[in-house]
Formats: C-alpha cells, structure tokens, sequence
C-alpha cells in the first residue's frame, strides 16, 4: 500500500467514526462518553453514618436543637393573577443527561457558549479516534521517531487546530523553549506548524506516520503572520 | 517574593565559573493571599472551603456560580523554567506557621495550571474538574497539599515547566478552629532551573479515588480499601510521586496491574500516641500494600504542632514504567472508628513521558 493510499485509507476510516462520534452531537452525549477512567470501591459502603467534621472536637459542640415544633398553618393570600411568577424553564434537552450539578452549572452559560465548547469537545474526542486509528494501522513507536527529533520537540508544546471531523489545519505552537533546537532554527509561539516536508499536518491519523519519516533534518513549515515560512532544521 | 542561588557553596563559585553550561539551581519563596478565615463558632470552626484563586474573566464568573472565588494574584516563582522542589506551607500574617497549635489547618491546597490541561481529567462535561478546565481553557492539578505538607523533590535531572505565559490558581480549604478571626497566606518555596539547563520534562499526573470531582470521598466506619483505575493513555516512567490522606488513613499505593508492579506505596505517619491513628485489629497490610504508621522521622515543624493529625506522607521515586494500555489501580487504604462523605485519596506523580506529540496524542 502506498502512503498515499495508507493516507486514504486511514481518512476513510476515520471519518466513519468520527461522524459516528458526532451523531450524538449535544452536551448529553458527551457527557457521558468514557475517558477510560474507571472507578470502584472495595468493600460495600456501611449504612451512612453521621459525619464527624476532622476538627470538630477542637471546638465547642453545637447546642442542642430544639425539637421541632409543627407550624401553625400559614394565612392563605390569593396572588392576583398579574403577579403569577412564570414556570421555571424546562432545562434545555441537550443537558438532561448530563449530572446535575453540571447540568445546573451549564444552565447559567449562554447556549452559543455551550455549543462552542460542545462542538470544541466532539471535534477533540473525534481527533483523538483518529489519531488512536493511525497509530495503530502504522504501527510506529515512539522509538521509530528520530530520538533527535523527539527530544527537539519535546521542548514545543503543540496545540492542533481541529476542525469537524477530527482534522485539523495544523498544530499551534503553544510555547517553545528558550535555548531549545526548534526556537533556534527560527520558530517561535504562535505559529502554526502546518507541513513537514511535504507531508501537509492536516490529519491526525497521518502524524506517527509523518513524524517517523522526517529524519534529523526536516524541513518544517508554519504559517506565520498570514504567509507560510519554512525552515531546515539539522538535528545532527 | 525572594530569590537566592543554592547551587553550590560559596567556595566553590570559583570553580563553577570553568564548567559551562552549569545548570543553576534557584530557590524562590512565593506568597499567596491573604486569606481571612472567619472565627470557629458554636457551629464548628470558620471555614474557608473550596474557594479558587487566579481565575479571571468569563472562567472565574463561570467557577463563582459554584465556588467562592478570591481576587488576589497567583504569582509563579519563575518563568520558563523547570521548577524541581516544591515546599508547601501555610503561614499568619507574621510568618509564624499556622498549624493546629495556633488553631488553624490547612485542609487542603490544589495548585492549578490554568493553560494546560489535565491528563486524568481532560475539559469536558463529566465532573466538576472537567467543567473546570473547559471553562478557564486549562485545569492541569500539577500539585496539592494537605496539612501534613509533603515535600516534592524530583530526582536529579528532572522538573516540572512552567511557560511565559502559564496563569496559575489554586483551590483550596482551610480552618480555624480559634475564637478570633485569622488572616494566613499560603507560602511556598521552590527550587527550579532555568530553561536550557537540559532538563527532562516531566507531566503532573492526578489519581483520586473521586478522580473529576471535589476529591471527597464516602468512606464507611472500619476497614476500607477504595480503588480507582486508570487505563495509561500513554507510556513513560513514573519518575516521582507521593500521597494524601486523611486522619486515620493507612496509606496510599499505585499499583501497575498489568505489569504486577507496585510502583509506590506513600504512608501516613502520626506522632507516638495519636489518637488519629488508623483504628481496629490489622490496619490492612498485606504483600501487596505494606503498611507502616509509625514514619514520623524528624519534622520542621515540629511534631507538637500537629496534635496528633496526619503530620506525615512519604513519597518514592520509583523509576517504573508505565505502557500505553497498562491498567493502574490507586489503593487508598483507611481504618476509621466512624464513617465520613469527606475522605480524600489522592496521588500527584510526574510522569517521564516515552513521546506525546500533543498533550494527548501520545505513543
């Protein structure tokens, strides 16, 4: 298979499942969608107890309360029907799902917002499907990537500008150490790495591949202040 | 804030001078606050509970919905850099620690990257740490301390970095359990190398048996020992990592199921005679969890000054590793004369990472 095709292939079946992800678009659906985070308690909890506050014993103890005393009935006052507070508004149906305190939370941030982060959380979940996808069909390790080039950009951190779907126009470099080969070679925060070589950084499924065929001496290119700048960068 | 150079003795300097490129080891002690802690009462002591600082803009308004917010500034000891200690404290106003002999307890402190985030509980919509990080754009828990102050000491060659442009907060809980009203500050000192000092980068790693919530935990009276599982979304050593627990905690152990591999085991240690100490016949120890109280060595602070409380916790630098696809298990083991909703079990380790590409795209 060429790299070409592999390119294809790996896109095709990508997209499957990131349209997948995406079908239950909406705060419920990602509310609840696993982070492979599993929690479970050894022995069945006890009967609840009342707690003992840590500190309690520092301080004197409440008094006592008094016992409860039923209320006399309160005076009935007919409220005139121009003063009727309105229903409270049914949550809107994408939180419903979600837990409660989040979902009352959520409540209070306008809906452009909400979607905002719910588009930005689905296009991170698809993005993260793919690259899983494209690790896996090209079987790169960490050791095939050029130790020199892993080690130079082990002082960048990157930020992928995602797109729907889980593709992206590039990764953002976030910050870029001080001293470290990349800033050396003339990269800097804010510019948005966008090809090695010739292989375009628009897919995340691509990445292992294009990351172990760089070598010690890519040619690395960002978009910068509205033009595309390239760099040769020798790690040898 | 106040920074010296410890790298080396001073009859050394000369010498120092002809090795080039030596890396300088730094110490910079920052404040945080003040913070005003109300009077204990007839109800039980003035608390100041889960409030966050450095939050700003629309991520402090969002987080006020649900928690206090303070407005004073988070400073960083420094910037880009490798910060390799960390020595927690809390202290009143005239630098005296505050600790239960003076009445006060530092529940607990998280410190906060708000441009990062968190590996364990990445920004979303499943807990309130998620929220948290969709809310302020990064929720990276890098740190925490309980009244027992851990130190964090990384083994040599290895650091935490901290950006330029890195916003830091904290969430934090603290008491007073004297009549009059209290004003404390939290006082760190750090020891960090400039960036280009060859440091190897290391990534905060958060494991809670209340994973992406408020970290408080139902634990029931007698034996407990609670799990939580991580699935390793990447691969690297685990260079540096210790516990918390609370009174009448055993310890705290992560453990690699998949490779058998009980990579720490952080105990709790309680002054001769405590009456915090875990309850019950057999605290829990076993092959797998070895369990011993009684660590209290030597203490700064001084021993007195914790009253019998949790004054201890030790930490490993284990070197293991971890692979991509690994089950982790946190063991908290507990022996509690009563129940409680609000336990904590919580690890910080610091993760040499194999390769990530971004901060979740990893090998």
């Amino acid at each position: 298979m060429t790299r070409e095709n592999r390119r294809a292939a790996l896109r095709g079946r990508g997209r499957g499942i990131g349209l997948a992800a995406l079908a239950g678009v909406g705060l419920a659906g990602l509310g609840i969608v696993g982070l492979g985070l599993v929690r479970s308690d050894g022995p069945a909890p006890s009967p609840p107890v009342e707690e003992v506050p840590e500190a309690e014993a520092v301080v004197a103890p409440p008094p006592t309360a008094p016992a409860p005393v039923a209320a006399p009935p309160a005076p009935t006052i007919a409220r005139p029907e121009a003063e009727a507070l309105p229903e409270p508004e049914p949550p809107a149906p994408e939180l419903l799902e979600l837990e409660p305190k989040i979902a009352a939370a959520l409540e209070n941030v306008d809906p452009e917002t909400r979607a905002r982060w719910a588009r930005e959380v689905a296009r991170q979940q698809a993005a993260q499907v793919r690259f899983e996808q494209g690790l896996e069909a090209s079987q790169v390790r960490a050791r095939d990537v050029d130790a020199r080039l892993r080690d130079a950009l082990r002082r960048v951190e990157l930020v992928p500008e995602l797109l729907d779907g889980g593709l992206m126009t590039g990764l953002r470099i976030q910050s870029i150490e001080p001293g470290s080969p990349l800033a050396e070679a003339g990269l800097r925060a804010g510019d948005l790495l966008v090809r090695i070589g010739t292989e375009r950084l628009d897919d995340p499924a691509m990445l292992p591949r294009v990351l172990a065929d760089a070598g010690p001496e890519p040619s690395l290119c960002v978009e910068r202040d509205g033009g595309e700048l390239c760099r040769d960068v020798d790690l040898r | 804030m106040t920074t010296r150079t410890i790298g080396a003795a001073l009859g050394m300097a000369g010498l120092l001078l002809l090795v080039a490129g030596a890396a300088q080891a730094n110490e910079t002690t920052v404040r945080w606050g003040p913070i005003e802690l109300p009077a204990a009462g007839p109800n039980g002591p003035g608390q100041v509970e889960n409030e966050i600082a450095g939050a700003s803009g629309f991520g402090e308004w969002l987080v006020g919905l649900f928690q206090s917010t303070a407005d004073y500034p988070v400073p960083k000891p420094c910037s880009d850099c490798y910060i390799t200690g960390i020595r927690p404290n809390l202290v009143l106003e005239d630098g005296t620690t505050a600790n239960f002999n003076n009445g006060t307890m530092l529940h607990h402190v998280v410190n906060v990257n708000y441009d990062r985030p968190d590996i364990t509980c990445r920004p979303g919509f499943s807990g309130l740490i998620n929220l948290l990080g969709l809310a302020l754009g990064g929720n990276e828990r890098f740190f925490a301390a309980g009244n027992e102050r851990t130190i964090n000491s990384m083994p040599s060659g290895y650091g935490y970095y901290v950006r330029s442009g890195d916003d830091w907060g904290l969430i934090y809980h603290l008491m007073n359990m004297s009549p009059e009203p209290k004003t404390v500050y939290f006082e760190y000192t750090f020891t960090w190398e400039p960036a280009g000092s060859g440091i190897q980068r290391t990534r905060p790693m958060w494991l809670d048996i209340d994973q992406c919530d408020d970290s408080e935990a139902e634990v029931p009276a007698g034996y407990s020992d609670i799990t939580w599982d991580w699935n390793a979304d990447r691969s690297g050593y685990m260079v540096d990592i210790g516990g918390h627990v609370h009174d009448y905690g055993i310890s705290i152990a992560f453990r690699n199921e998949s490779r058998g591999d009980n990579i720490c085991t952080s105990v709790a240690g309680y002054a001769p005679g405590s009456p915090y100490v875990p309850v019950g016949p057999g605290a829990g120890t076993d092959a797998t969890h070895p369990a011993s109280w009684n660590t209290v060595s030597t203490d700064p602070l001084g021993i007195a000054n914790y009253m019998g409380h949790i004054s201890d916790m030790t930490q490993c630098d284990p070197f293991s590793r971890i692979r991509k696809g690994n089950t982790t298990r946190l063991h908290t083991q507990i022996n509690r004369p009563d129940a409680t909703d609000h336990d904590m079990g919580i690890m910080i380790g610091f993760l040499d990472e194999d390769y990530c590409i971004t901060n979740f795209w990893c090998f």
